[in-house]
């Protein structure tokens, strides 16, 4: 079993020994290829971290998010204790919290810094009110519009009241930064198979007399591809890491005028990684088919 | 070892009806054959065939356990491999030394382990006596030298035939000579040998068969 795994990683070593040839020895064309995969990078990187510390503040919003239900005046402790377990009672209610009035009026009076509201005025004025806190699965304006319509129709509920536009706003900003992260996503993607391809069909050109005689001492397809793929998986990774590296260094700059800003998590970090590598995998695949078969077709010189 | 059971062959290019006219043709295993002919007769086309480089219009060749009409793209490369291939313009690659070269050829089977890779290609290269100058790039060495880098990598897989496609083209006479003898001892030890050329001196010396193409 060892010398199995000891056979393919000599053979990985021998690909990536001839991944870096082929790099060293189109070097211009390698480094404008990095340069622009980075340039892409970086944008892609700083979008997902600008998107990282939106979404960290929404969720922050999200959790003050809920049902503030006033009960009407005179509703009496049995109706009361009903509707806190109706209220309950619901599937994307997550805790419901009652405040008296006598709560409600002494939470007045802290906030508007007054202490003589019961003594100024005969009666309390203030309803009793349950606060209602959200799952997190159902915490978006539409499940909090209908639940809001629903206990409102109870008898002894005097108004339902939430941040309705807000909640909207939120949802709708939250939604444009995921719309805008798939598509910035998809448009770099984009980006770097054009930019590998382009680099690829330039080396694999470059190397077309080599390939004819690879193919004619007997080389696979596979063996003559390999290292055309590490080397575009190579560019890609080397371009991930140098965007990444530069994405930190601006955030160590900015970061202390920007308190409470965070860097980018290790998944997310791997996750990157592992998307290029992939992209970088799969474009360089792709892209060194076409190449030899292009060359293939043009030249006649390495047919099977 | 060889056969060529009624072969056609038309280049789209070439102004010839046929480049190859039903070509009938069997070599035994163990010969040095000379293929003689003018430029475009076939000599080239009918060692291409061999290697599938080309396939036939119509017919079939049979070499080395392979036949065109029923080989698939994955068993070419095992077809090449025990086809050792020599050219007039050496084919080499130019930026891997002499031991590159070779030790590239075991290494695309598979043969990555240092010390095997360093013995084989030594010992080729020893063979076709070139070893003295295995750490030099091609065009570091004269004709003769690459012509024996050449052989020396069309040898590494020990193939039971050699294709030579005027192996001496590229070399003087003293130096050509010296090629055909390294082909004879080649032939000598066992290897099937193949020689496609002008030259009619070198075929009646070295060859124990000659065959001669005419206008396809």
């Amino acid at each position: 079993m060892f010398s199995r795994y000891g056979g393919l990683l000599k053979a990985f070593i021998f690909f990536i020994q001839e991944a870096w040839a082929s790099l060293r020895r189109n070097p211009s064309a390698s480094l404008a290829a990095i340069t622009a995969i980075c340039a892409v990078l970086f944008l892609l990187s700083l979008l997902m971290l600008l998107s990282h510390n939106i979404l960290g503040l929404a969720e922050g919003l999200r959790d003050r998010k809920g049902l503030s239900v006033f009960l009407e005046t005179g509703v009496d402790q049995t109706r009361s204790s009903e509707l806190h377990r109706y209220f309950s009672s619901f599937v994307e209610v997550k805790n419901v919290k009652l405040v008296d009035r006598a709560k409600a009026l002494r939470d007045l009076e802290s906030e508007l810094g007054l202490d003589d509201i019961a003594e100024t005025m005969a009666d309390n004025p203030l309803p009793e009110v349950f606060l209602i806190e959200m799952k997190d699965s159902a915490n978006d304006a539409g499940t909090l519009n209908r639940l809001a319509t629903e206990i409102e129709a109870y008898d002894g509920v005097e108004d339902v009241l939430y941040g309705e536009r807000w909640v909207e706003a939120l949802d709708y900003g939250l939604e444009v930064v995921t719309k805008t992260n798939a598509l910035t996503g998809l448009l770099a993607t984009m980006a770097i198979v054009l930019v590998l391809g382009n680099t690829l069909r330039l080396i694999v050109l470059m190397r077309e007399e080599p390939l004819a005689i690879m193919k004619m001492i007997g080389a696979t397809d596979a063996f003559i591809r390999m290292p055309f793929v590490i080397a575009g998986v190579l560019i890609c990774v080397v371009a991930a890491g140098i965007s990444l590296c530069v994405l930190y260094g601006g955030y160590y700059l900015v970061n202390h005028l920007v308190p409470g800003m965070d860097f980018l998590p290790t998944l997310s970090i791997i996750l990157f990684m592992g998307g290029v590598a992939i992209v970088g995998i799969a474009g360089s695949l792709l892209t060194v088919q076409i190449s030899i078969r292009q060359l293939e077709q043009r030249t006649g010189r390495f047919r099977a | 070892m060889i056969t060529f059971e009624h072969v056609f062959k038309h280049y789209p290019d070439s102004d010839d009806e046929w480049t190859i006219s039903d070509l009938n043709l069997y070599i035994e295993q163990g010969e040095m054959v000379f293929l003689l002919g003018d430029s475009g007769a076939g000599k080239t086309t009918a060692m291409k065939m061999i290697t599938l480089e080309e396939q036939p219009d119509q017919g079939r060749v049979h070499a080395v356990g392979f036949s065109t009409d029923t080989i698939t793209r994955r068993e070419v490369p095992m077809l090449r491999r025990r086809c050792g291939m020599v050219f007039q313009d050496f084919r080499l690659i130019k930026d891997k030394t002499i031991f590159e070269n070779v030790a590239y050829c075991l290494r695309m089977t598979g043969t990555l382990d240092k010390s095997v890779v360093l013995r084989a290609v030594s010992r080729v290269l020893h063979s076709v006596g070139i070893y003295g100058k295995r750490n030099r790039f091609p065009h570091q060495l004269s004709g003769g030298e690459q012509q024996r880098a050449a052989i020396g990598r069309a040898l590494i897989h020990e193939p039971p035939l050699l294709l030579a496609d005027e192996p001496t083209g590229n070399l003087d006479h003293e130096t050509g000579r010296e090629i055909m003898l390294l082909l004879q001892a080649l032939h000598l030890s066992g290897t099937t040998v193949i020689v496609a050329t002008h030259n009619l001196e070198f075929a009646q010396e070295f060859g124990t068969r000659t065959i001669t193409l005419r206008g396809g």
